[in-house]
């Protein structure tokens, strides 16, 4: 029943976050670029933190994402837990990423990612997607989504993987 | 009747579907430094106000902020004036914002744009923008400036000019400089014609006119663009064997299709060569042949779009259209989504751009 229960949730969570990255979207030209950014471990340093709001983030990555906003719109895209929305929108409101300059789209797990990715390609818009795609780093243990990152290397889009912007997390 | 009907019915849906009053309370900081402005005129028109567009458009604009969840400053009337260091979205509206009721009336329109401006505000439209609303002869001088194909036209003096006037092949246009949509266009045929239309014209006040060459076409497309986006377009269809305008108020049929791909990015190009951020341009092509270069009838900076007519629906007369209520998109709901469409593609350029952010004042 519970795991009915969590289905259902997820699918109306994701339904919504859905709809409202497409919202977004729409309202921009077809072949403007836009930059997606996953938080934790990409924007976030959370290696080793079990408290997501108590995290720190990388400043040169803080740096590359308001460099990119001069470039185009940028959208956070992050797999983090519905309930810490608000406290993550705070998170980086603190960091000057206020809406709707900077949009925040939850999905309920990574693989959910290509749906928003998919549907951004399709509207004709050119994306650039950093994200680490790894997991596990509260507890000092890194894994990788290899699925997610096979199915985003199949995408029409620039991606920026770990190897990418690993040396601005120094 | 069928136009109030959609007025009453469209009001309605924004306010009771379309705006989240939630939200828009929530967002509602007097420390906010982006300012709606609505209702210039408050309190008088009341009646006109709400029987008119401008409501309609000024509500667009709230929905749009609101939807964006940007902190804003909802100012009414003429308290305007005391607003300075703020960012200012607003509706041109010569009905609403010419208080003294100027026959000439874009010079006025312009100065409150800049005396908002010298203010220290930012304001949607800006001043430059606010020049070509419904201003003819300001519309053609530029054209002739950054060389933008248009009918050969002559802007003239209806006192001192007959002479020119005569001297022009018939048949063609006169236009009255401050008008909107067909209204002040006339058709010369000769010279009897002539004088009976100037003379009219002199005894309205209209000192300055523009004549233009009668261009061979059937159809003309009204060409919507936001920032670096054609948003809407629409041809509009002379049935008539005789020139008249293509209004669709006029009787002229529609086609929401067929957009010449080949001149999207010269329409982009000549918005920005204007320094527009919107703009709504009326175009048409010598023999309907857009292989051609298109010309320019027209440019407006603030437009009000027609929503696109749908599928199930499409054998049948635009004007037809705007009667039916017992379908499943209604003009009056389709009208309005397609105008809180257009003001948020609007923010959202204001806001990819950087010429709006949420920043709130810091008193």
């Amino acid at each position: 029943m519970k795991r009915i229960l969590k289905r259902i949730f997820s699918g109306v969570v994701d339904k919504k976050f859905t709809a409202f990255a497409n919202k977004k979207m729409n309202l921009l030209p077809k072949g403007s670029t836009i930059y997606i950014f996953d938080i934790d471990n990409t924007i976030a340093n959370t290696y080793g933190q079990k408290y997501l709001t108590a995290v720190n983030d990388f400043p040169e990555m803080i740096k590359l994402v308001k460099e990119k906003r001069k470039e185009g719109m940028v959208y956070f895209l992050s797999a983090r837990n519905i309930i810490t929305y608000s406290s993550t929108k705070q998170w980086l409101q603190k960091r000057g990423f206020n809406t709707p300059e900077y949009e925040l789209i939850f999905v309920t797990e990574p693989s959910k990612k290509i749906k928003i990715l998919t549907d951004a390609i399709n509207k004709g818009l050119q994306v650039e997607y950093y994200d680490d795609l790894c997991y596990n780093h509260e507890n000092g243990n890194i894994k990788k989504y290899d699925n997610v990152i096979k199915a985003v290397l199949e995408l029409k889009l620039k991606y920026k993987g770990i190897n990418d912007f690993g040396h601005l997390q120094q | 009747m069928y136009k109030y009907l959609n007025q009453f019915l469209g009001l309605g849906y924004l306010f009771f579907v379309k705006l989240n009053w939630v939200k828009a309370i929530k967002l509602h900081n007097k420390k906010a430094s982006l300012v709606v402005w609505v209702w210039p005129n408050y309190p008088h028109q009341k009646l006109e106000y709400f029987g008119r567009s401008i409501i309609i458009a000024e509500l667009a604009n709230l929905i749009a902020v609101v939807n964006a969840g940007l902190p804003y400053r909802l100012i009414i009337g003429r308290k305007i004036g005391k607003i300075k260091d703020s960012k200012i979205i607003y509706q041109v509206s010569h009905e609403f914002l010419n208080i003294f009721k100027f026959i000439h009336y874009p010079p006025f329109l312009l100065g409150v744009a800049k005396a908002l401006e010298s203010q220290n505000n930012t304001i949607f439209l800006n001043s430059k923008e606010v020049a070509f609303w419904e201003n003819k002869d300001y519309m053609q001088e530029m054209f002739l400036k950054l060389n933008i194909s248009h009918p050969k036209t002559f802007v003239l003096d209806t006192m001192k000019d007959l002479k020119s006037f005569a001297s022009l092949s018939y048949p063609y246009i006169i236009k009255e400089v401050n008008s909107q949509g067909s209204k002040g266009l006339h058709k010369i045929v000769d010279y009897n014609n002539l004088i009976e239309t100037t003379n009219d014209l002199l005894h309205r006040g209209e000192a300055t006119v523009i004549a233009q060459q009668i261009v061979k076409m059937t159809k003309d497309i009204r060409v919507t663009i936001v920032g670096d986006e054609v948003i809407l377009y629409y041809w509009r269809i002379n049935n008539d064997k005789e020139w008249r305008p293509t209004s669709t108020n006029r009787g002229s049929s529609v086609d929401f299709g067929n957009f010449p791909e080949k001149w999207r990015h010269y329409f982009i190009d000549i918005t920005k060569r204007m320094e527009l951020s919107t703009a709504a341009y009326d175009v048409c092509w010598e023999n309907d042949d857009v292989e051609t270069q298109p010309m320019i009838l027209e440019v407006s900076p603030s437009f009000q779009p027609n929503p696109t007519l749908p599928s199930h629906l499409n054998t049948l007369p635009y004007k037809d259209y705007k009667t039916l209520y017992f379908t499943k998109k209604p003009y009056f709901k389709e009208r309005i989504n397609v105008l809180v469409m257009v003001a948020e593609k609007k923010l959202a350029y204001y806001i990819t751009s950087g010429k709006i952010n949420n920043e709130l004042k810091i008193k």
